[in-house]
């Protein structure tokens, strides 16, 4: 074991192209102990293994054990963008919430994730969405889901499916949002936007790729529905549609009127979905003609906004949640509860949220309302005023 | 028992230029482990004072943490409970080391770990180590007389002008006294 580590020791001072005692110097270790060390005759304490994993800009994990743990693959997935300039960016983002869930599971607040679907392919995507449709929704409350604001939503997907779901104001030029999922882990991170109702159906997308377990591979979006031709993509789209926008609850909300203009918009706001999205629904299921849903789709979401009375509200609240980075709420709970238990320092919460010590230690002496824990979710950005949306 | 402090309460004490009190309430007590010494090397070229600590041979040789699994049990608890990042090795080390050789090593159960860092106090007292921080040194130093009530006030409130954040920063006299 001790000659391995000496071996990885030796590799990063070949690799940093010093000799043994240009190397102790610069780790202020003396070059007699770095040379027994190397010799197997004295182990490497801590400190030691710690200063060389610095210098070398390895981690401990590596010079211990020879595994890089938690290595995250990128799946090329993405179409159009120059995916190797962004594939580090994109694993570094995963990567420190997948590190915060084993972290998680090693202290025993995470024990196992909820089942998965036993999904069979049938080698159509359109019926493969739809069957992953019908699992999750007969998970969760649908009425009391998807006809609520997207933050229900969000909470039911982590609540039902233990999918950690982040909001973050750097992604990658151009993505969407990301997926991940292990046996310990399943994640989706968002980008924030003003387009809510992208974001909804992109959150719905994610869920797709997890159900079907596509994502053991981190999964960088550049959503782009009705275009992508990748079979997994337009499964997740498939799934999108069916999972958002149900049949039944479709019929339900209909109760029997014509679709009118006024009757399409009403269901827009309602599903919180946008036109295109909705026509496409309503010609899959045959209730629109081609002729009647090319005038639909040509709808935009400003139109159903201003067609419905209350709606502006409705669009306030949803760019309000969907424009702030969010740290996974489930996840933070989880932390919080384990450092109100003394078990961890508050510095899991700050890497999390961004939120400084002082913020969680305040905390400590209060009971956490729900007003409270979203203040403390929000990840602070660096944005300008000017930049903040002003409904 | 020894006493383990780690760089805040040193670094309080040097930035007073009041070292002498802090050795003498440590008298031949005090001890560190390789990561304490490798911080206080670096804020040696801040507060300058702390040179005193190798003049004066205030700590003995440095506690080496390389028996059995003890490497682990460092990474182990740097990561899980305060938090260190993987890709920063030697972020929370001190803690850490500090950890694992007052909870690891017979020889050293019942000595005292002093920090000022809100975190470390209280995970360590969760886990049993016994904690103090730069109040409790003042606190010591007027009960056996060495410095007044006053002294130590008047002590706290320049650590605090040259922001220094004591974890328990005195509000008067009395909580020098109790």
């Amino acid at each position: 074991m001790d000659t391995a580590i000496a071996d990885r020791v030796r590799a990063v001072i070949a690799k940093l192209g010093m000799s043994d005692k240009a190397f102790a110097g610069t780790i202020d270790m003396p070059v007699d102990q770095l040379s027994k060390s190397l010799n197997d005759k004295r182990k490497f304490s801590a400190y030691e293994l710690a200063v060389i994993a610095e210098a070398g800009d390895v981690t401990v994990d590596w010079l211990s054990t020879g595994v890089q743990r938690h290595r995250l693959g990128l799946a090329a997935r993405t179409v159009g963008l120059g995916l190797i300039d962004y594939e580090v960016e994109a694993k570094e983002l995963a990567e420190k919430y997948v590190d915060a869930a084993y972290i998680l599971v090693e202290l025993g607040r995470r024990v196992s994730l909820p089942d998965l679907p036993s999904l069979v392919p049938t080698g159509r995507f359109v019926e493969e969405g739809r069957r992953a449709a019908e699992w999750a929704l007969a998970r969760i409350d649908a009425q009391n889901v998807l006809l609520r604001p997207t933050s229900d939503l969000v909470a039911a997907i982590e609540a039902g499916f233990g999918v950690d779901v982040a909001n973050a104001s750097e992604m990658p030029l151009g993505f969407d949002g990301l997926a991940f999922q292990d046996d310990s882990v399943r994640l989706m991170l968002l980008l924030t936007t003003e387009n809510w109702t992208r974001r909804r159906f992109t959150i719905a997308h994610e869920l797709g790729h997890i159900l079907w377990s596509d994502a053991h591979e981190v999964i960088a979006e550049n959503l782009n529905p009705g275009r992508d031709i990748s079979y997994q993509e337009k499964r997740a789209n498939a799934f999108a549609a069916a999972f958002l926008m149900p049949e039944m609850l479709l019929h339900q909300q209909l109760a029997g009127r014509d679709l009118t203009n006024e009757v399409f918009h009403d269901l827009v706001v309602r599903f919180r979905v946008s036109p295109s999205s909705m026509a496409v629904r309503l010609k899959s299921l045959s209730l629109v003609d081609e002729p009647r849903f090319n005038e639909l789709r040509g709808f935009r979401t400003r139109d159903s906004i201003a067609a419905v009375e209350g709606a502006a509200m409705v669009e306030i609240h949803e760019i309000s949640g969907a424009q702030v980075p969010m740290a996974p709420a489930q996840m933070v709970t989880e932390f919080l509860a384990a450092y109100r238990d003394g078990e961890i320092s508050s510095a899991h919460l700050v890497h999390l949220t961004g939120q400084p010590a002082t913020s969680w230690r305040e905390l400590l002496n209060d009971s956490l309302s729900d007003e409270a824990l979203e203040q403390v979710l929000v990840v602070p950005s660096g944005m300008d005023a000017e930049e903040v949306f002003v409904p | 028992m020894y006493q383990f402090p780690d760089t805040t309460v040193l670094c309080n004490f040097a930035a007073v230029d009041e070292m002498p009190l802090l050795r003498e309430y440590l008298g031949s007590n005090g001890r560190w482990v390789q990561s304490i010494e490798g911080e206080l090397k670096k804020s040696l070229q801040v507060h300058s004072a702390l040179g005193a600590i190798w003049r004066e041979n205030w700590f003995e040789d440095p506690i080496i943490l390389n028996r059995g699994d003890e490497p682990e049990r460092v990474e182990r608890f740097r990561r899980i409970h305060m938090g260190g990042l993987r890709e920063k090795p030697t972020q929370h080390l001190g803690e850490s080391e500090s950890f694992v050789a007052l909870t690891n090593r017979a020889a050293l159960r019942g000595s005292v770990f002093l920090t000022d860092d809100h975190d470390a106090y209280r995970l360590f007292a969760k886990f049993d180590v016994q904690v103090a921080d730069t109040l409790d040194v003042l606190r010591s130093l007027v009960g056996r007389s060495s410095i007044s009530a006053v002294k130590g006030l008047e002590i706290a409130r320049r650590m605090d002008s040259e922001d220094r954040n004591l974890r328990r920063p005195p509000s008067g006299l009395a909580d020098l006294t109790r």
